[in-house]
């Protein structure tokens, strides 16, 4: 697994592209890849959204929870590169279940971090290597 | 001849990028005997802004600073500029907020596609011609991306734009940097 990571509008998607030119990709755009999907690499992207049906759950169990779909799809392919928008660095939003977002979001990132390979921070289209 | 210097900054608020801006451009003043040229983008729309305005004009009394103000349009300061000079941009967050709202053919620019465009290209290749001048470019951002997505369709716009915007500044710059409560991070190029 990989992960690129960055706030909004950095260039994640477009960096991430880059590396895998030459590839045969399965791009996850908000949704968690089905069991018949299968291929050489995947990229997912949007966990706001995926993690939108979690939200009324407790915090640490709806990242646990969306993290073990996400490692157990992750066999499907040879390599698994998540796109992951920083959103934990701003106001604490007025409404709770946004609030709840970043929480479960944060903690999700957590895990993937330390599950994966390599990280990556991209910064207006600028790698810099976390892990 | 060295390619002129071209540095843009971000960081949050109070990071030090102003203060750290304006030693870079004293820095240049000095060793290549170039006028400084501040471009105002802020416009005093309450009285703390009027305070944030007054405290950024003390801090450049010292030294003799032509300041232009210009918080939108920035196609007219080619004209406006000697090449002798360094030119400290302050910054570009507030300079894109007072876009969107320009009115073009009845129409605020940020929900007028075409003309938001023609700005933008005009912005860029004014800043690209001002640099092809020889002259040094300092450039100021606010880091505004790290958090949730807004609901409204004003605000996104506004932070896809100014996301961009920012790629492209990275992009031309020789020196792009990150400022984290007086600590630079270099993305890009290296302290001089």
């Amino acid at each position: 697994m990989h992960i690129i990571i960055g706030g909004a509008y950095n260039g994640k998607l477009a960096y991430v592209e880059q590396l895998l030119n030459n590839e045969q990709v399965s791009f996850f755009h908000g949704e968690l890849p089905t069991d018949n999907t299968h291929g050489e690499m995947a990229v997912m992207t949007n966990f706001e959204a995926i993690s939108q049906p979690y939200l009324q759950m407790d915090e640490m169990a709806a990242a646990a929870l969306i993290f073990e779909e996400i490692m157990q799809s992750s066999v499907q392919f040879k390599q698994l590169y998540i796109v992951a928008t920083d959103i934990g660095r701003g106001i604490v939003p007025i409404d709770a279940t946004q609030r709840k977002q970043r929480d479960v979001l944060g903690r999700l990132y957590q895990m993937l971090f330390k599950e994966s390979e390599s990280i990556t921070r991209v910064w207006y289209g600028i790698p810099q290597k976390l892990k | 001849m060295d390619q002129a210097e071209w540095l843009f900054i971000t960081g949050g608020v109070r990071s030090g990028k102003s203060h750290f801006a304006e030693k870079k451009v004293d820095e240049i003043a000095d060793q290549q005997n170039r006028m400084r040229y501040y471009i105002a983008s802020g416009v005093a729309f309450d009285s703390e802004m009027k305070k944030r305005i007054e405290r950024h004009q003390i801090d450049r009394q010292q030294q003799q600073w032509i300041t232009l103000e210009q918080p939108t349009n920035l196609a007219q300061l080619s004209t406006k500029i000697s090449s002798e000079a360094v030119v400290l941009w302050d910054c570009a967050t507030t300079w894109l907020t007072n876009e969107l709202y320009v009115e073009v053919d009845g129409k605020m620019q940020w929900q007028n596609e075409s003309a938001f465009q023609t700005m933008l290209e005009s912005t860029k290749s004014t800043l690209r011609a001002l640099h092809e001048r020889g002259i040094p470019l300092i450039i100021v951002s606010n880091e505004v991306l790290d958090e949730q997505s807004y609901a409204s369709e004003e605000v996104a716009f506004y932070r896809q734009q100014l996301g961009l915007f920012h790629q492209w500044l990275v992009g031309e710059s020789t020196t792009a940097i990150e400022m984290t409560y007086t600590i630079p991070y270099y993305w890009k190029g290296s302290e001089k």
